[in-house]
């Protein structure tokens, strides 16, 4: 898929564990592994709300497209 | 699903597992009576037999007293039955689960298709050569197929909705 979720870079740079973004966001580990891996087929407004403000970021530091 | 639906879902399965108790106690227990002499009597010459309640002289089940009418026209259809309310009620029970679209949702509808698509026609079939038949068996067999196609279309259904509801888990 050309849409690349950069969920992983944006916990290293917050130094936050996947867990604990779980935890916060209020989704479990598992879903947030599938986010992370790229086999979500889409992703919620408030999941997508949830995360930024959780990491303190824009939804284009955690979405990518990339061409393929 | 709504509580009206789950109410009467849970009724019908209910209902339905108490029929298939029934009729397959009734299998049952002609079996034993017939084997054994038990609880039953031969009229008419040996004609007809009569089984009667336990324990008391009450007629209960009657019919004709020879292998290919008590095989055919007789067990296979109590045991049929049996068969038909129990798989009917577990496609009852699907609908007041909390997942209503699932593979084993999927899995029961399609056992139920195949048996009411194959089984009565094949009984039929087998009673047509080995035994004799009543007029109304036939309408039996087409009622019981169209209820096959409907759940098997209802299968198609479900298959789509398990299909969707995939999808839907992975919108995170």
């Amino acid at each position: 898929m050309p849409i690349i979720v950069n969920i992983d870079v944006m916990l290293a740079k917050r130094k936050m564990q996947s867990k604990e973004l779980a935890e916060k966001i209020g989704i479990t580990p598992a879903n947030l592994s599938i986010l992370k891996t790229g086999r979500a087929k889409g992703i919620r407004f408030d999941t997508l709300e949830a995360i930024c403000k959780v990491l303190d970021c824009q939804p284009g530091d955690i979405l990518e497209y990339k061409a393929e | 699903m709504n509580l009206a639906v789950k109410t009467v879902s849970k009724t019908l399965y209910y209902t339905c597992r108490l029929l298939s108790l029934g009729y397959l106690a009734i299998t049952a227990y002609a079996i034993f009576c017939l084997l054994s002499g038990a609880w039953m009597e031969l009229q008419e010459g040996g004609r007809r037999f009569v089984i009667t309640w336990p324990f008391s002289g009450t007629p209960f089940l009657l019919g004709h007293y020879n292998l290919p009418y008590i095989l055919f026209d007789f067990l296979l259809v109590t045991a049929f039955y049996g068969w038909f309310f129990y798989l009917a009620g577990s496609v009852f029970r699907l609908f007041y689960q909390p997942r209503v679209f699932t593979e084993n949702g999927v899995r029961q509808l399609n056992r139920f298709s195949g048996t009411n698509l194959f089984l009565p026609a094949a009984g039929w079939l087998l009673a047509a050569i080995f035994s004799s038949l009543e007029k109304e068996a036939l309408l039996l067999v087409a009622v019981h197929f169209i209820l096959g196609v409907f759940a098997w279309l209802l299968a198609a259904i479900f298959k789509q909705g398990v299909n969707l509801q995939g999808e839907q888990d992975l919108i995170i």
